[in-house]
């Protein structure tokens, strides 16, 4: 049962990492997220390296979330302007993250950076998700209330350069889509995650699109970035285990269907509360790791083979 | 002065061990030279034997590949735990192991052997810090510590001491374990024979722990040729993804 995993270089049972795979594939198929806010602290805890769990997920963040934009293009749930816009918002914004990153880390600072900006955060986009879901519940509930408007002008919808989004149905500057990409590319680069849980969100609330839309381009976007991040970690790094991306691919192949079930059996808004409690549960731990004094003062750090 | 006098003894010993077999006061061998890290790797057993010229106690101890290691150490910041200091450490061993055939204490003199490291501990003692100017004595025997403490939690410093079963009085056997989060690289494997706590030889043997066959191809191939490696793992991820997701979708 046991596989040699020869970048990571330890021994690991199969079946567990096709189990890690397919809990990845079910929030993938339910959410549309990849699932690596939850998948990299798991594979860190059953002893894969750090860098080697944040390379190894962005190759396997790509086979989950390809064959899903392909059902969804061919749907044709995929906005491909919008979705290029915010990916060149994401290329510059992943190369600025990668910068900062350097300073940081120079300062001494990162690891408190890292762990205070999943914090405020996931609090953030939970606590704003769950308060959006509740509201939805309860307009149900009472169908007199009054109604909001179809969509609500501010500030944001004043901004120049605006641009014609058929299949989203918007009219909004394409400095929305690009800044919104430039800030998860700034954040994936610092926080070495796909972003899926931030964008889904971010599309709904401040892009304003439909949320059958937003699963399809947030995949589109999300593919390419994956693709770049695995690209930069196997030739700068080093770090990408295709044995371990394998068996974490083929679970996820597994866990996306079952997602998908539950997703399309359950309203929306509760599979975003869902969503939302997922996410605070996450930052919850975070807190507590913050705050709980760790059981190991002392830990290991790089190791580099002598002469 | 423990560190020259260490190898030294080492090397008188192993040009003892080269004179004709009837001088030999310690002859021993290893089951396999090499541990071959499969794609199936679960850990090892290595059987360790030989033979003495007059009864006495035997220790053998693993040391893995000495190299350079680095300690975090978590602080707190405003009531927040961060990793704040760390301390890097040459010559640390990767994997330290011991057998005997008699607990240490009862083979060992109480303050040890003058020029012999044997114990984790007199090991440990070889180790040396980076800027050690930098930081008081008492902080890094506390970053040492640290160190053993992280090493243990990983199986790379087996606590116990493996037995060593010595046969009337002239043949010793060990079975030495290891852990399938075995570092790679060239372990040492030496043995001690002691009389009256004092070591009368030691002979050392390589053992070389080295991926092989696939996983050994795969992590080649990944520092050799990185844009292709990193090339074939986009393409295998997307093709994997989009043929299993379309099986998937069939049930």
């Amino acid at each position: 049962m046991e596989v040699y995993l020869p970048i990571a270089e330890i021994s690991l049972t199969w079946p567990l990492l096709l189990a890690l795979g397919g809990v990845a594939g079910v929030l993938a198929g339910m959410f549309g997220v990849g699932g690596g806010f939850l998948l990299t602290p798991l594979l860190i805890f059953v002893g894969v390296p750090p860098a080697v769990a944040v390379a190894t997920q962005a190759n396997q963040v790509i086979a989950t979330s390809v064959s899903g934009l392909l059902t969804q293009f061919q749907r044709g749930n995929v906005d491909v302007r919008m979705g290029l816009i915010m990916l060149l918002g994401g290329l510059f914004g992943s190369t600025a993250g990668i910068w900062l990153f350097g300073i940081l880390k120079r300062i001494g600072q990162i690891d408190l950076t890292i762990a205070i900006g999943y914090v405020v955060l996931l609090t953030s986009i939970g606590v704003l998700m769950l308060i959006e879901s509740v509201r939805t519940w309860r307009r149900r509930r009472n169908p007199e209330a009054p109604r909001r408007k179809l969509h609500q002008h501010y500030l944001v919808h004043r901004l120049p350069l605006k641009m014609r989004f058929y299949k989203s149905r918007l009219y909004i500057s394409a400095l929305l889509p690009l800044g919104l990409g430039f800030v998860i590319g700034v954040m994936s680069a610092i926080l070495g995650i796909g972003g899926g849980f931030i964008i889904v969100p971010a599309m709904i609330y401040i892009l304003g699109m439909p949320t059958l839309m937003v699963i399809g381009t947030s995949l589109f976007q999300i593919v390419f970035v994956a693709i770049n991040v695995t690209f930069l970690q196997a030739t700068q790094n080093h770090t990408v285990d295709v044995v371990l991306a394998l068996l974490l691919i083929i679970g996820g192949a597994i866990g996306a269907p079952i997602g998908g079930r539950v997703a399309a059996k359950l309203p929306s808004f509760q599979l975003r509360a869902l969503l939302a409690l997922l996410i605070l549960a996450m930052a919850t731990e975070l807190i507590f790791e913050l705050f709980a004094r760790p059981s190991a003062i002392y830990s290991l750090g790089t190791a580099v083979r002598g002469p | 002065m423990i560190r020259v006098a260490a190898p030294l003894l080492v090397a008188m010993t192993i040009m003892a061990a080269c004179l004709p077999a009837s001088a030999q006061a310690l002859l021993f061998d290893l089951s396999r030279p090499r541990v071959a890290i499969t794609s199936a790797f679960a850990g090892t057993d290595i059987l360790v034997y030989g033979s003495l010229d007059a009864p006495g106690d035997v220790i053998v101890t693993v040391t893995g590949a000495p190299s350079r290691q680095t300690v975090l150490r978590k602080e707190r910041v405003l009531g927040l735990w961060v990793t704040g200091a760390r301390q890097t450490f040459d010559d640390v061993p990767t994997y330290y192991a011991i057998a005997a055939n008699r607990p240490l204490a009862q083979i060992l003199p109480t303050d040890g052997v003058p020029g012999v490291a044997i114990t984790l501990d007199e090991r440990m003692a070889a180790i040396r810090a980076q800027g050690a100017q930098r930081r008081s004595p008492a902080e890094l025997r506390a970053f040492e510590r640290g160190l053993i403490e992280a090493k243990r939690r990983e199986g790379l410093y087996p606590e116990g001491i493996a037995p060593i079963t010595v046969l009337s009085g002239r043949l010793f056997r060990a079975e030495l374990q290891f852990p399938s989060r075995l570092p790679v690289g060239d372990y040492e494997i030496t043995a001690y024979v002691l009389r009256d706590g004092q070591p009368v030889t030691a002979v050392s043997k390589p053992l070389i722990v080295s991926k092989a066959g696939f996983s050994a191809e795969i992590s080649e191939w990944a520092r050799d040729e990185a844009p292709m490696y990193g090339g074939v793992a986009i393409a295998m991820a997307l093709v994997v993804g989009w043929v299993t997701g379309a099986v998937a979708r069939r049930f």
